[in-house]
C-alpha cells in the first residue's frame, strides 16, 4: 500500500515495463532547484520498499524509485540479465521515460553496487552518490553466501516453500524492529508494516521460469548473480561524482568501508549506529537528515 | 509482457481515489467493435484474465481492470461502502482510457460491480455478460457464505497465515497447478490486510470491501435501470443459480444461459467455451 501522494507509473522500455514510484515537486511553478534523487532498491525488494522513506526525503526534491527488471511490478527482461551494466542501463531508460536527465542516487544495501555502476557508466548524468552498505561480493565464498539468501523455493503441495521464504524475511525484519525500538524511532508503531510487503516482494520474484542461467536460484538470484560477478574495485574507481559511503558501526560489511572510501576518487565515509548492517528503516529520521545534508552540499557549492 | 502470443499492455489511471491498475490487449483504438471491459473476482486482479486476453482481443480492444484495493490498485483513502463507489471508479478508468462506450464481461464479485455500473451509467455500456451474480443480502445464509469466501488472514509470526491462504486456493488439492496457485496467493496477499479498516470491515479486512457493499445493495431495484443488452450466466449446478431467473426477468433486455457445470462457473475450467459464449453473445 503506497503512502498517499506517491505517483506510480509503468514506463515502457526496450525490455518491458519498468515500475516507477515518485513523490515531490516535478515541474511548473514549483520547479525544484535540487536535482531529482533516484532511490535504488536492494533485492528481492522493489521500488515500494522506499514508500515510508519518500516523505522524509521529498520536501523540495523530486524523489523517484524504479523497480529493476524482474522485481516488483517491473517485467522480467526477455533475456535474463547477467551484468550490473544491464541493470544500470534499465535505470537510465527508466529516467528517460520520466524525462529526467541528471540525478543524485542513493543505493540501499545490494542496490548500492547498482547505484555505483550507474555513476560509473553515466558520469554526465550523476550529480551525487550515496551508498549504503556497499560490499565486494565477487569471491566464490561470497557468491555462495549471496545465493543462500536468494535461492528459489519451488512450490510444494504442503505449502512449506511459503514457510521457508517467510522465515528468511522474518529474521531480517526481527533485527530491524529490535534496532528501531532501541532508537525510539517514530516509526516504531508501524513495526510490522514492512513484513507483509517484503514477503510479497519475495514471492513475486520466486520463480524459475526461463531463469536457468541463475542455476537453482531462479529469478531471486538474478541481481545477486550480476553482483557476484561485478568487477567492483575497477568500476567504482571510475566514479566521478562526490560520494558518501555509509556503513553501520557494527556492520559485518563494514570491513569494506575504508577501501570503498579510498578507491572512489571523491568519497568520504559515514558510520551510523546500527545493529549489524545499517538499514535506513532502523533510524529513518537520522538517515534522512544525513542524506539530505550530503545532497544539499551541491547547492551550497 | 507476452502471454500466449499476445502483447499485454499495463498501466495505471490516476483517479480521484488513487491509481487504478489495468491490463489491456488488442488494438489501442476501437476498430469497428466496441472495447470489452473485464471485471475480476475476489481476491484477484486483472491478472485473472491474462490467459484469456489472446482469445478475447483478436477483434477488439480488451481492458481488464483491477478493482480498487485489489492487486496493484490503490486502496481508496476513504474505504468504499457501496457498490456505487466501485462503479464510479470503473467510470474513472474508462474516462482515463478515453473509452466512451464499452461491452463488458464480469464474474463473481465483478458481477456485483457490473450491475451497479450498468444501472448507474447506462450510457456507457453496450452489451454485458454477467456471470454468477447473486444477491447475498437477500438470503438467510448469504452473508455467512460471503464471509466464508472473503475474510482477512491475520499475520502470524510463524507464517501460518501463508499456509492458510495456500490451502484456501487449493494448493494441497491433488493435481493442483502449483504455479497457478502461487500466482493467486500473491494476488491474495496484496489485499490481505486490515490496516485502517478493522472497525468498518471487521475481520474481513480489505478483502471485505466490495462484499460490504454487496450485502447492502438492492439488486432488485437496480436491475430495471439497466439498458444494456445482457446475458446472465449461472452454471447448471451453481448454488447461486436459484436467483438466475430473477436476474434475467429483472433486466429489461436480458437473456439467460445455464452452461453445464458441476458448481459455480469458472472461466479457467474451460477457457475455450468461456470465450465462445462471451464473443458469440457480443457479436450476435
Amino acid at each position: 500500500m503506497p503512502e498517499q501522494g506517491i505517483r506510480r507509473r509503468l514506463l515502457e522500455s526496450a525490455d518491458g515495463y519498468i515500475e516507477s514510484r515518485e513523490l515531490g515537486p516535478t515541474a511548473g511553478a514549483r520547479a525544484p532547484e535540487a536535482e531529482p534523487l533516484l532511490l535504488v532498491h536492494s533485492t528481492p525488494g522493489a521500488a515500494q520498499s522506499f514508500d515510508s522513506l519518500m516523505p522524509l526525503l521529498a520536501g523540495e526534491r523530486r524523489v523517484v524509485a524504479l523497480s529493476s527488471p524482474g522485481y516488483g511490478a517491473s517485467d522480467r527482461p526477455p533475456e535474463p540479465y547477467t551484468a550490473l551494466g544491464q541493470y544500470a542501463r534499465a535505470l537510465a531508460r527508466g529516467l528517460d521515460g520520466l524525462g529526467i536527465d541528471r540525478v543524485s542516487l542513493f543505493g540501499a544495501q545490494t542496490g548500492s553496487l547498482l547505484a555505483a555502476e550507474f555513476a560509473a557508466a553515466y558520469p554526465a548524468r550523476t550529480v551525487r552518490l550515496a551508498l549504503e552498505e556497499p560490499f565486494h561480493w565477487g569471491t566464490p565464498a561470497r557468491r555462495e553466501a549471496l545465493l543462500r539468501t536468494h535461492s528459489y523455493e519451488p512450490p510444494r503441495p504442503d505449502g512449506s516453500h511459503l514457510l521457508a521464504l517467510w522465515r528468511r524475511t522474518w529474521r531480517h525484519h526481527e533485527r530491524q524492529r529490535a534496532q528501531r525500538r532501541r532508537n525510539g524511532s517514530a516509526l516504531a508503531d508501524r513495526d510490522l508494516e514492512p513484513v507483509p510487503e517484503s514477503i510479497l516482494q519475495t514471492l513475486r520474484v520466486n520463480s524459475a521460469a526461463g531463469a536457468e542461467v541463475y542455476g537453482g536460484a531462479g529469478w531471486l538470484g538474478a541481481a545477486p548473480y550480476a553482483m557476484g560477478r561485478y568487477d567492483t574495485w575497477a568500476r567504482v574507481a571510475a566514479i566521478r561524482a562526490p560520494t558518501l559511503v555509509i556503513h553501520g558501526t557494527t556492520s559485518q560489511l563494514g570491513r569494506a568501508h575504508e577501501r570503498f572510501v579510498e578507491v572512489i576518487p571523491d568519497a568520504r565515509g559515514l558510520r551510523l549506529p546500527s545493529d549489524g548492517n545499517f538499514l535506513p528503516n532502523q533510524a529513518p529520521e537520522l538517515f534522512a537528515s544525513e542524506l539530505l545534508a550530503f545532497l544539499d552540499e551541491e547547492r551550497r557549492g | 509482457m507476452t502471454t500466449s502470443g499476445v502483447q499485454v499492455r499495463r498501466g495505471f489511471v490516476l483517479g480521484p481515489d488513487g491509481h487504478i491498475e489495468y491490463r489491456e490487449a488488442g488494438p489501442r483504438q476501437e476498430r469497428g467493435r466496441p472495447p470489452l471491459l473485464l471485471l475480476h473476482a475476489l481476491p484477484q486482479s486483472s491478472r485473472m484474465y491474462l490467459n484469456h486476453m489472446e482469445r478475447l482481443s483478436r477483434e477488439r480492444r480488451v481492458v481488464a481492470w483491477t478493482m480498487p484495493a485489489c492487486g496493484d490498485s490503490d486502496r481508496p483513502p476513504e474505504p468504499y461502502t457501496t457498490l456505487d463507489q466501485f462503479a464510479q471508479a470503473a467510470v474513472w478508468l474508462l474516462d482515463g482510457l478515453g473509452i466512451d462506450r464499452t461491452d463488458l464481461f464480469a464474474t463473481h464479485t465483478g458481477s456485483a460491480v457490473a450491475i451497479a455500473l450498468a444501472a448507474n451509467h447506462p450510457g456507457r455500456l453496450g452489451s454485458i455478460v454477467v456471470q454468477e451474480p447473486y444477491s447475498y443480502g437477500a438470503t438467510e445464509n448469504g452473508p455467512a457464505r460471503l464471509h466464508r469466501a472473503h475474510h482477512y488472514f491475520p499475520l502470524r509470526a510463524d507464517g501460518g497465515h501463508l499456509l492458510e491462504i495456500w490451502r484456501r486456493h487449493g494448493g494441497e488439492n491433488p493435481g493442483a497447478d502449483l504455479y497457478r496457485v502461487m500466482e493467486t496467493v500473491v494476488e491474495h496477499l496484496k489485499i490481505n490486510s486490515d490496516e485502517g479498516v478493522q472497525e468498518l470491515y471487521g475481520d474481513t479486512g480489505w478483502e471485505g470491501s466490495a462484499p460490504y457493499g454487496m450485502l447492502r445493495y438492492d439488486y432488485w431495484a437496480a436491475l430495471p435501470r439497466i439498458e444494456a443488452r445482457a446475458l446472465i450466466l449461472h452454471g447448471s449446478g451453481s448454488p447461486l443459480g436459484e436467483q438466475h431467473d430473477r436476474f434475467v426477468d429483472g433486466i429489461p433486455n436480458a437473456t439467460g444461459m445455464r452452461p453445464e457445470s458441476p458448481s459455480l462457473l469458472n472461466i479457467n475450467d474451460d477457457p475455450e467455451r468461456f470465450a465462445r459464449i462471451v464473443l458469440d453473445f457480443l457479436d450476435g
